[in-house]
């Protein structure tokens, strides 16, 4: 410190910009109010202090003012934090606004950046604060979203770094589309694919979006660069972005440099992290079957292992482990302590003409499972400039670079064969010194288990790397005082590259002798968008007009290829492969949209009506074959009230700030989300002969956009001086002509068949309560519960399909997410015992276990009753501490972990097997729809009848289908900022704090199993996706973060 | 001024829409793949999806017809069971998914541009093998989609009869020979012989196998009243001449895809075995009487596989009785299909051309139709004509039988397939003192039922699955010959061991495909009954009287 002392008048050089003041007589100053986005904020506020002296500002943001150099002029804006502004020698100035940090702020940006004044608004938005997301420390941002947007579901795929986030708004309204919603940075759409696995080569090792994880890529944002998030939900908020923002839009407006002296900040975070959910294991009995030791016995429940006879996996079904043997803590030894290091660097500066910002992060994880790790560093340079007085241009460029190293998941992943190592063998013991695999039991043909953790961690590992420019420029021009032009472009260019290698004595491996996958994904997109904006005053009437122009062109090609039997056992890469094995593939998708918008704002005195229209075209509606109209139309209506700006309301009722009503009713169109399924789909065929032959799904030449009618009201209010503020949202949402690739019968020509049809019923209601119960100078507690409630249902089947299930979620046993007329959009079918015509259960004569049905039933409905976020931020002196509880009730999960625990013995639900029981139920005996039916009395023991366990019967997954509720510590904060006498000693720096965050460090819940909150599948799966399928998937692990931010 | 600029953006707005957008819109076309194929490209598919639905579903007919039994006991085929159903389960739906996905819609697409492009020969032989397919499909499945098949934007489709298949055959044949006979073909575009690599393109065998599908549409009704054998016995001699007339589908046996189904790479004929019923019809002991070396069949070391003990009385040929698994152990062991004095699969996962045997090879062609059976089919034909023994029906009984001496000898296959007889043709006096044998009826009087299914029941073995079980469920199995008193198919053992929900009876049909009909379109499965557990055992339309 004392060094830094030392040579602070060089870093003053360094650093410090001195203006000169010069004080002299009155003179006209014009200026420009800027908000922090670089749009004109017309209607601003600009007094001299000291003088009676006010003017506003026009559509432009321009004003003129008489001033002495010297004075001070003070600029407000609703919504907006004050600034003060000392007269220089300029006579021109800039004056950038930075939007208040209320939740509940008065101006949203809405859609193609539209700053609306919050209380025209017909419908609910929400506000995170950046610094909130910042604060969480967490890489993937998607996460930090979690309990801080009423509707907001947030489902990561697992706990590991890297790891894909799902994002729903709302509910899903599509059974068999993408329900994520669209994201924004600063006007140009963000890419957030997550790689699909079917776009891959398989072979002898399958893809089916289940073993492997690519990440979703919205998590390439640095969180440190956002200053904030608007969440926009129903389609009328969103109607402008059309078929993209169909399920919401999450726009996100990035930190912009401030005009003043330049400044330099420094911020780090260090996290350790460890895994502290796991599904217990029963530890009593060992390996063996009915009670009997042998440490060869196999079950193979649903063949998980395929069908060779001795495969399978070691059960416990064996007698009580002696007193005094040898056991091993296998998790303990296989999981370490997660380490992370963040660091941060912005600097940010410029003058009345210019600004800049300048930002760089770097993170570095390592897992808490072995051999997993991410790393990234971005870079971001944002730049803003003032061209005469009527062009302002803002530019940024975004670098960033991430790895993941990771390993596999699901069924034969790391987890699975964790839980059901047996206690007594060591899991460390995974190789010889030769490299070779030991197994788990003395078998030569490793085909008959799976790998032991460490070795499938180890061997079998999988990476991605992605390197990701996106670059804007942000045009606006006035043409005149109420007429402003806008254009914004965007490029978003990245490549993907990611390898996954099977080692040729893994389990997957063996049948293909070693399995290499590598990818390249290459996506490109572009955006522009034009605009035209004329705004004026009639009397009391204000009128906005927006007309607009955007086109996209977004283009991904994924090549991968693959190869199989390798020379070198441990050696990995493609050129180790067999070239007869080898495979290569190109997927490419193309898709293009054009969009004309407008946008009618009309406001009289405390009413706001909003008129909207669309025309989209999309690329994915054109056909070579028949003549297709790839146009359709859209738009929205709505209405604002507010009952406080009724002339004599805010006199007769002093304590109500603000009181509004609001109504909206919207359509949307989407097209289908992926390209060429209107026009014949051929795959080319390796059978003899080669050719081409249709693809499995079948084309359809009629489709027709989707449509989804919302009507959505509400009301807001702010009651004492806005200590005590609501938002309430009630929606109704209906889609319909859902555009769905379907299994149906083979009549269609087809295994699976793209359909339009259907419809889908959401129903919610958000409300959003925040309050500051505390406010004095030294204590401020701020907060806000985020309640929401939706209910999804399928009115209508499509093509009037008897069901429709996503294959994908068909990960274990036999239960996947699945619809029937009538069933909730988080419905799960399964088997069930089977029963007899007045429900009771059907006994087996032969075994006295139950009879499986094997029809699925519907056994669950994923859809929470309600979720309730509760955020907290308390101020005291100089310590900052927010909070963030996540409460979830209601919502079923499959614990299919737990079931895969059971059937091979290692479930804590098999404790009680000495208990002899008889299953209460009738015998399948002939009688069992007669009047007299014969009851079952056959006594199980099943310490000695295994099969009550393994037989899949006694049990089913109706069984292991939980109703789940949660209260989570998400993320907690304790900041101390160094207060201001401190440093005064210390010129060069301006602020400086030091922090503790704890993220996910405490769960309350019911549920039996490590997390409910986890993905059987990755985020690019469609319709509900593997949400609350709980199957070998990591809990999140707690982090504890330590660091410091330093303001120069 | 600024009226104007606006005016201007927003004229330029509508133009760009109506004129531009369009344009720039129109990229909806996979640029890695063509959508537009031309259908010579899409033909070869076509004609190596045929074994992907015959051979997967032999694995179960084979051992109703008693072709193969499991060589493990109480398998549920072996059995005449279904499976476990209601247990889900697609075995034994490929050629329900073939007719209409693997071959019925792509064989639409065809029609469809090959009609536009004035491609006629492409056209008919789509429609030929669109007749095809859906006479095996309703032959295994009874009821199926026929007039309702391919509707777009619907998940409902009606079954139809079967009567109402069997004339939609018809019609398809007629088109079919309709377009085969057109000799205007577009010259610019290309010719049947770019696509198919069984015929290279020649009408006139696509003809005469179109007339091969008519004989046995029309032949398959032997039990009712209506039964034309006229027709059957004019379609047969406008069909196949001889065995280079034979519909086969080779396999290039490069990768796991372009591989026969039933080699040894494929491992899909590890568990099976020969059956009592095919040994003794080779062995002589069922058409001779005895397995005395003279009566040994000399297409035996063809066809079957030998043990290591040569003890048993017939040169060494084990076999299984369905059901039973194998008795013996040792070298008394039922060899596999794929070589004599082989117990286990001697290259599963590794490619060997020089490994298997008969047509149980890497390389080796998988037959459609033969001249052989067409033959049996008019020896039949003639001789219910006749009601009893006919000249016609012995001299077309003599031609099945050489028919099928030719089609083990043949050396040359289309895309150098390797050849299927064992080393060395069978000699022409082993022919000469086969046909000369007690296996052979030596006049046309002596001719009975029983020699012409049992000689049609060798030539089909290994490959003529359906035909077979046609046959079989036509005869019901154990039918009796009136000449005779003794049961036409002679051998065939009932297994002792059905399945109780078959009360008592053998199979007749299979399920129709799990993941298509008893998911996605149940309500039209049940009003045909296809619920009921002993749905396999009902009755065909075809055998019916």
């Amino acid at each position: 410190m004392r060094k830094l002392l030392q040579c602070k008048d060089k870093l003053l050089l360094l650093f410090f910009w001195l203006p000169v003041f010069v004080f002299g007589q009155d003179k006209a100053i014009t200026g420009t109010v800027l908000s922090d986005e670089n749009t004109p904020l017309p209607g601003a506020t600009v007094s001299v202090r000291g003088t009676n002296r006010s003017v506003t500002t026009n559509a432009s943001g321009v004003f003129t003012i008489n001033a002495a150099s010297g004075a001070v002029l003070v600029v407000s804006y609703i919504g907006y934090e004050q600034q003060t502004v000392r007269v220089g020698t300029a006579t021109t100035l800039t004056i950038t606004l930075r939007a208040s940090k209320s939740s509940l702020g008065e101006v949203v940006v809405t859609a193609y950046g539209i700053r609306r004044e919050k209380k025209s608004l017909g419908y609910s938005t929400q506000v995170v604060d950046g610094e909130d997301i910042a604060n969480t420390r967490r890489e993937n941002f998607v996460n930090s979203l979690a309990g801080r947007v009423a509707g907001a579901t947030i489902t990561p795929s697992s706990g590991v770094p890297g790891a894909s986030s799902q994002i729903v708004l709302r509910g899903a309204t599509s059974i068999g589309g993408n329900n994520q919603p669209l994201f924004v940075v600063d006007g140009v759409p963000y890419d957030n694919q997550t790689l699909n696995q079917e776009n891959l080569v398989g072979g002898s090792v399958s893809f089916a979006n289940r073993n492997s994880d690519y990440g979703n890529r919205a998590m390439d944002i640095n969180p440190d660069d956002i200053e904030n998030v608007t969440i926009l939900k129903g389609p009328e908020a969103t109607a402008l972005y059309g078929a993209d923002g169909a399920s919401g839009a999450i726009v996100i407006t990035t930190k912009k440099g401030k005009s003043g002296k330049a400044s330099v900040s420094y911020d780090n975070s260090f996290r350790t992290e460890r895994v502290y959910r796991f599904p217990e294991v029963q530890t009593v009995y060992g390996l063996g079957n009915n009670g009997i030791y042998d440490p060869n016995f196999t079950t193979n429940p649903f063949g998980v292992l395929g069908g060779s006879t001795g495969a399978g996996i070691p059960a416990a079904f064996g007698p009580k482990l002696a007193q005094g043997i040898t056991t091993f803590n296998n998790a303990e030894n296989f999981f370490r302590n997660g380490f992370t290091q963040q660091h941060n660097i912005n600097v940010e500066g410029g003058s009345d003409v210019a600004t800049y910002r300048f930002s760089t992060n770097y993170t570095n994880q390592n897992g808490v499972v072995p051999n997993t790790g991410f790393e990234r560093l971005t870079a971001r340079l944002m730049g803003s400039t003032k061209i005469g007085n009527k062009l302002r241009l803002t530019t940024s460029m975004n670098y960033v670079s991430s790895t993941t190293k990771k390993a596999s998941k699901g069924a034969g992943g790391y987890l699975l064969t964790l839980l059901t190592w047996p206690v007594t063998s060591d899991v460390r013991n995974f190789q010889r010194p030769d490299g070779s695999k030991i197994p788990l039991r003395n078998i030569t043909n490793l085909n008959l288990e799976y790998d032991n953790p460490l070795w499938d961690v180890y061997k079998n590992p999988g990476m991605d790397k992605v390197d990701r420019l996106t670059g804007n420029l942000n045009l606006s021009y006035d043409v005149t005082s109420w007429l402003n032009l806008g254009a914004v472009t965007g490029i978003d260019y990245y490549t993907q590259y990611g390898t996954l290698a099977v080692h040729p004595l893994s389990r997957f491996g063996l049948a293909g002798n070693g399995f290499y996958s590598l990818y390249q994904q290459t996506t490109r997109n572009f955006s522009n968008t034009l605009k035209a904006t004329a705004t004026k005053k009639f009397g009391d009437f204000s009128n906005s007009f927006t007309v607009g122009f955007y086109t996209e062109n977004n283009y991904t090609k994924v090549e991968s290829q693959k190869g199989e039997r390798f020379y070198e056992r441990d050696f990995l890469g493609i050129n180790n492969t067999d070239p007869l094995s080898r495979d290569a593939r190109t997927a490419i998708a193309q898709v293009r949209k054009v969009r004309f918008f407008g946008n009618y704002i009309l406001g009289y005195k405390f009413v706001y009506l909003s008129l909207a229209g669309s025309r989209e075209g999309s690329s994915t509606f054109m056909s070579k074959i028949v003549d297709k109209d790839p146009f359709f139309n859209y738009g929205s209506s709505s209405l604002s009230f507010v009952a406080t700006d009724i002339p004599g309301v805010k006199e007769a009722l002093p304590w109500l700030n603000l009181a509004k009503g609001r109504i909206s009713y919207a359509t949307t169109g989407k097209s289908p989300s992926s390209p060429y399924i209107i026009d014949y789909r051929f795959t080319g065929q390796i059978t003899t002969g080669g050719g081409f032959a249709y693809d499995v799904t079948g084309n359809n030449f009629d489709l027709v956009p989707e449509r989804s009618n919302n009507l959505e009201y509400g009301a807001e209010f702010s009651l004492f001086k806005g200590r005590l503020r609501m938002d309430i949202a009630r929606y109704h949402l209906l889609s319909k002509n859902q555009i769905l690739a379907a299994r149906a019968s083979y009549g269609t020509g087809f295994v699976i068949k793209w359909f339009n049809g259907g419809e889908v019923e959401n129903k919610g209601i958000e409300v959003q309560l925040a309050g500051t119960p505390v406010e004095t100078k030294n204590f401020r507690w701020e907060t806000i519960f985020n309640f929401d409630r939706n209910v999804g249902t399928v009115k209508t089947m499509p093509a009037s399909l008897p069901t429709y299930y996503d294959s994908d979620t068909w990960v274990f046993g036999n239960l996947r997410s699945q619809y029937f007329p009538g069933a909730k959009i988080g419905n799960m079918a399964a088997n069930t015992v089977a029963r007899n015509s007045a429900g009771q259960v059907l006994i087996s004569p032969t075994t006295g276990l139950p009879v499986r049905d094997n029809d699925f039933k519907t056994v669950g409905d994923r859809q929470p009753d309600f979720k309730l976020g509760w955020v907290n931020s308390i101020r005291y002196k100089q310590f900052d501490l927010s909070f963030n509880i996540d409460f979830r009730k209601g919502g079923d999960v499959f614990n299919a972990t737990e079931y895969f625990l059971y059937l091979t013995g290692y479930s804590v639900k098999t404790l009680d097997r000495e208990t002899p029981r008889v299953i209460e139920g009738v015998l399948q005996d002939g009688f069992e729809n007669t009047a007299n039916p014969t009851k079952n009395t056959i006594a199980v023991t099943p310490m000695y009848n295994s099969s009550f366990y393994s037989s899949t019967t006694a049990a089913t997954e109706e069984d292991f289908v939980e109703n789940v509720n949660w209260a989570r510590l998400r993320d907690v904060t304790i900041r101390y900022t160094f207060p201001a006498r401190i440093l005064s000693d210390v010129k060069f720096i301006k602020s400086a704090s030091i922090y503790f965050t704890g993220t996910d460090l405490l769960m309350i819940t019911n549920y039996s199993g490590a997390d409910p909150a986890v993905n059987a599948n990755t985020a690019s799966n469609r319709g509900f996706g593997g949400a609350g399928i709980d199957y070998g998937a990591l809990s999140i692990p707690r982090g504890f973060n330590f660091g410091c931010a330093i303001k120069f | 001024m600024k009226k104007k600029l606006l005016h201007i953006l927003l004229l330029s707005a509508v133009l760009i829409n109506t004129v531009g957008c369009k344009k720039y819109l129109d990229i909806n076309s996979d640029p890695d793949t063509p959508q537009q194929p031309d259908v010579s490209s899409v033909f070869p598919a076509m004609l190596a999806a045929i074994p992907r639905g015959t051979q997967f579903d032999a694995r179960y007919v084979s051992k109703y017809i008693q072709n193969f039994a499991q060589n493990a006991a109480n398998n549920a085929w072996d059995l005449h069971g279904h499976q476990n159903y209601p247990n889900p389960s697609d075995i034994g739906g490929d050629i329900w998914r073939q007719c209409y996905y693997g071959l019925g819609a792509n064989l639409n697409y065809i029609i469809e541009n090959g009609k536009r492009k004035g491609q006629w020969d492409y056209v008919g032989a789509a429609y030929a093998l669109k007749a095809m397919i859906f006479q095996m499909c309703t032959d295994e499945y009874g009821e199926i989609i026929y007039t309702e098949a391919f509707k777009e934007n619907t998940s409902l489709f009606k079954y139809d009869d079967q009567q109402v298949v069997y004339r939609g055959v018809d019609s398809l044949c007629r088109l079919a020979l309709n377009y085969l006979s057109r000799t205007d073909l577009s010259p610019s575009n290309s010719l049947l012989i770019r696509g198919d690599f069984i015929y290279d393109g020649s009408n006139a065998k696509w003809i005469k196998f179109v007339n091969g599908i008519l004989a046995k549409n029309f032949h398959r009704v032997t039990n009712k009243s209506t039964y034309q054998a006229d027709s059957v016995i004019y379609y047969v001699d406008r069909s196949f001449a001889n065995t280079q007339d034979d519909f086969v589908v080779p396999f290039d046996a490069t990768k796991n895809d372009d591989t026969n189904f039933f080699g040894t790479y494929r491992d899909n004929l590890s568990s099976f075995r020969q059956t009592k019923m095919i040994v003794q019809l080779l062995d002589g002991t069922t058409l001779a009487g005895s397995s005395a070396g003279i009566n040994r069949d000399p297409r035996m070391r063809h066809m079957l596989s030998a043990s290591n003990d040569t003890t048993n009385g017939n040169g060494g040929y084990y076999a299984l009785e369905p059901g039973l698994a194998d008795p013996n152990t040792g070298n008394k062991r039922v060899a596999t299909p794929f070589g004599d004095s082989l117990y286990a699969n001697p290259s599963a996962s590794r490619f060997d051309p020089s490994r298997g045997k008969y047509l149980f090879r890497d390389k080796a062609v998988s037959p459609v139709m033969s001249y052989s059976e067409l033959q049996f089919i008019k020896a039949e034909a003639a001789y219910k004509k006749a009601g009893g023994p006919d000249a016609t029906a012995y001299q077309a009984y003599l031609n099945g039988i050489n028919g099928h001496f030719d089609f083990i000898n043949r050396s040359v296959y289309p895309r150098s397939n390797v050849p299927i007889y064992n080393t060395v043709t069978i000699s022409a006096a082993q022919r000469t003192a086969y046909l000369a044998s007690a296996n052979v009826k030596q006049n046309a009087a002596a001719l009975t039922l029983t020699d012409i299914m049992s000689q049609k029941y060798i030539a089909l073995w290994g490959w003529g699955f359906l035909e077979t079980w046609v046959d079989m469920r036509r005869y019901h199995y154990t039918d009796l010959d009136p000449v005779t008193g003794l049961p036409v198919y002679r051998g065939f053992i009932t297994p002792a061991a059905i399945p109780a929900t078959n009360n008592g009876k053998l199979a007749t049909r299979i399920r129709p495909r799990f993941n298509s009909e008893y998911v996605w379109n149940l309500d039209e499965l049940i009003r045909i009954g296809g619920t009921a557990v002993d749905y396999h055992t009902k009755e065909m339309w075809f055998s019916q009287p």
